[in-house]
């Protein structure tokens, strides 16, 4: 309101208007109180009716205060009483509870626990709301409020209008801080379980740095560990491998008299290769050729084959299971230094394909199209 | 409260009495006394449980303070009205910050009055309808009366709902009569102003 401010800001020129016998807006302003009241003396009111019937501003702002006294009056109409237990409240924290008990009309008689359960039974039904006094005052004196109550003549106050439970009520139970509170135990307990951290079998000791950073390094050592193994227990993984692996045995059992020997030297078709540039794939390799020796010395046998096959590289023997493979070499007989790869590549490509449409597209890794990828460029660049 | 000299000579000799150590005549001033303090405290803040606890608040100040009320120099009720209204101040200086959430909390606090339709037609008011417009009515009032701004506010409560004079209530809030009478009327003007615009944004 600031176009109604105090006595300084009216404009100069309308209390030069008012003739000098009249009073001047700034005078009938300390009397708008009064007007609006119609407590003015009969003199006072005669000259503000003066002012006012020239005065358009002063009139408009004393009708305005008049409405605002007649809103106020409603207020005070309506009866505002105080909850029938305040002047106990009041007397106890005052003198103590010791001389409440002496007062007859607000003692709290002690109530039998079993007349106290009947209560508690009565307000815990279903459906049965019980207006709280707390936030609706009764109109009238103090038995307006015990009247539901002291149907079986016991005034007693109830567990939700105690003190420290309307304390509670009003603070840590609101709804906007009860749901702050959630949301921070939520977001902690998640990151805490996210973590890893378990409170029960929490230390002291567990909070230094080392202890720290053990902790964080097991937590990801796990979790690779969980992944890798859900990786290599994939069929298809395993199975594409081990058809991988197969096919570099009959290809390098087919190549082997121009290399050093193979079964002998683990290491020779890996290094020979990577010199050729496959640096990036020197682990595949490695992991590769050591599941290689474990087969062998597993299945003696197909060792002897290889041996046999590098002496008379003319009859490769297929050492595959594969139905597919198996039909393509049996139908194309590889002669030497033909590329295996090559020669099987379409149905070895169609078979793993077959594989892949079969299967749901998240099974493919791109680890497993980087090996077949791998041992195709490999035969190539060989 | 019309501070009529019989209530005032009996309210001075109940604080005589208390003075002299009358557990009794201290229950008697807090029987007489305890709804105005209410009542200007749920005028103020609108809360019937805020008002309930300040008014505690206001009586434990009192019984602690009531040996340095001088009975010769002022009324016990403007005495009573002044700590009333500082403990208001002090309580709106620490939930100013709480005010502009209030809205969120709007409707959890019940309205005035009977909240059961059995304690509604139990109230003996004739017409139930009427009563509950009133109710409205004053629900509105009360909510303007709630923005307007508190020193403007404590004038119009005290000079219109407690029916203090100027003087009282110049003594009460130290500040010149003048600033009183230009408080309470720009009080009054704010009320109808906001509750005009209430008013049109309902019609």
């Amino acid at each position: 309101m600031k176009d109604h401010g105090q006595f300084g800001d009216r404009p100069a020129g309308k209390s030069a208007n008012v003739p000098s016998d009249k009073l001047d807006c700034a005078a009938v302003e300390l009397l708008w109180v009064e007007a609006a009241e119609g407590s003015l003396a009969p003199t006072e009111a005669e000259q503000v009716r003066a002012h006012t019937s020239e005065c358009a501003s002063c009139r408009e702002k004393i009708s305005r205060a008049r409405k605002g006294r007649e809103w106020l009056l409603v207020l005070k109409m309506e009866p505002l009483s105080p909850p029938s237990d305040l002047v106990a409240k009041i007397l106890a924290r005052t003198t103590g509870a010791s001389e409440t008990s002496h007062l007859p009309r607000w003692s709290m008689p002690k109530i039998p626990a079993e007349i106290d359960s009947r209560i508690a039974d009565r307000y815990s039904l279903p459906g049965y709301s019980f207006p709280d006094s707390e936030t609706a005052p009764v109109p009238g004196e103090t038995v307006g409020d015990n009247r539901t109550l002291s149907r079986d003549g016991i005034p007693s106050t109830p567990v939700w209008q105690r003190p420290s439970v309307v304390f509670l009520r009003k603070t840590v139970f609101e709804p906007r801080m009860a749901l702050v509170a959630a949301m921070a135990f939520f977001s902690i307990s998640l990151t805490l379980n996210l973590v890893g951290v378990k409170l029960t079998r929490f230390r002291a000791a567990d909070l230094e740095p080392q202890a720290m950073r053990r902790a964080v390094t097991r937590q990801y050592a796990q979790a690779n560990a969980r992944v890798v193994h859900y990786y290599e227990n994939l069929r298809i993984v395993y199975e594409v491998e081990s058809r991988v692996h197969q096919l570099r045995q009959a290809a390098d059992s087919v190549q082997a008299p121009e290399k050093t020997g193979y079964p002998q030297g683990k290491r020779d078709p890996g290094a020979s290769r990577d010199g050729q540039g496959h640096r990036g794939d020197r682990d595949h390799q490695s992991s590769r050729d050591g599941l290689h020796r474990e087969r062998m010395e597993v299945t003696p046998v197909k060792d002897q084959n290889a041996q046999q096959n590098r002496s008379t590289p003319v009859e490769p023997a297929p050492i595959f299971s594969g139905p597919t493979i198996d039909a393509s070499f049996n139908a194309q007989p590889i002669s030497p230094g033909q590329n295996v790869v090559e020669t099987v590549q379409p149905r070895f490509v169609s078979t793993v394909f077959s594989e892949f449409v079969s299967r749901p597209a998240s099974q493919a890794s791109s680890r497993l199209l980087k090996i077949a990828r791998f041992s195709v460029q490999e035969r190539n660049s060989a | 409260m019309p501070a009529n000299s019989d209530s005032t000579e009996e309210t001075s000799a109940l604080v005589r009495r208390c003075l002299q150590g009358d557990g009794h005549a201290w229950q008697q001033i807090v029987e007489l006394q305890h709804r105005r303090v209410y009542g200007l405290c749920y005028r103020f803040t609108g809360s019937a449980g805020d008002a309930e606890d300040l008014t505690q608040d206001v009586f434990l100040k009192v019984y602690r303070n009531l040996k340095t009320f001088d009975i010769e120099r002022g009324s016990f009720p403007t005495w009573l009205t002044t700590l009333t209204r500082n403990l208001l101040v002090d309580h709106f200086r620490r939930t100013r910050v709480e005010q502009t959430t209030h809205s969120l909390d709007a409707g959890w606090e019940g309205p005035e009055g009977p909240s059961s339709p059995a304690e509604k037609i139990q109230t003996e008011q004739p017409d139930p309808l009427q009563n509950c417009m009133d109710r409205e009515l004053q629900a509105l009032v009360q909510q303007a009366l709630l923005q307007v701004s508190p020193e403007l506010r404590e004038a119009v409560i005290l000079r219109d709902l407690k029916d203090m004079d100027y003087k009282e209530i110049a003594e009460v809030l130290r500040i010149p009569e003048g600033t009183v009478k230009s408080r309470i009327s720009r009080g009054r003007m704010e009320l109808a102003r906001l509750l005009e615009r209430t008013k049109r944004q309902v019609m």
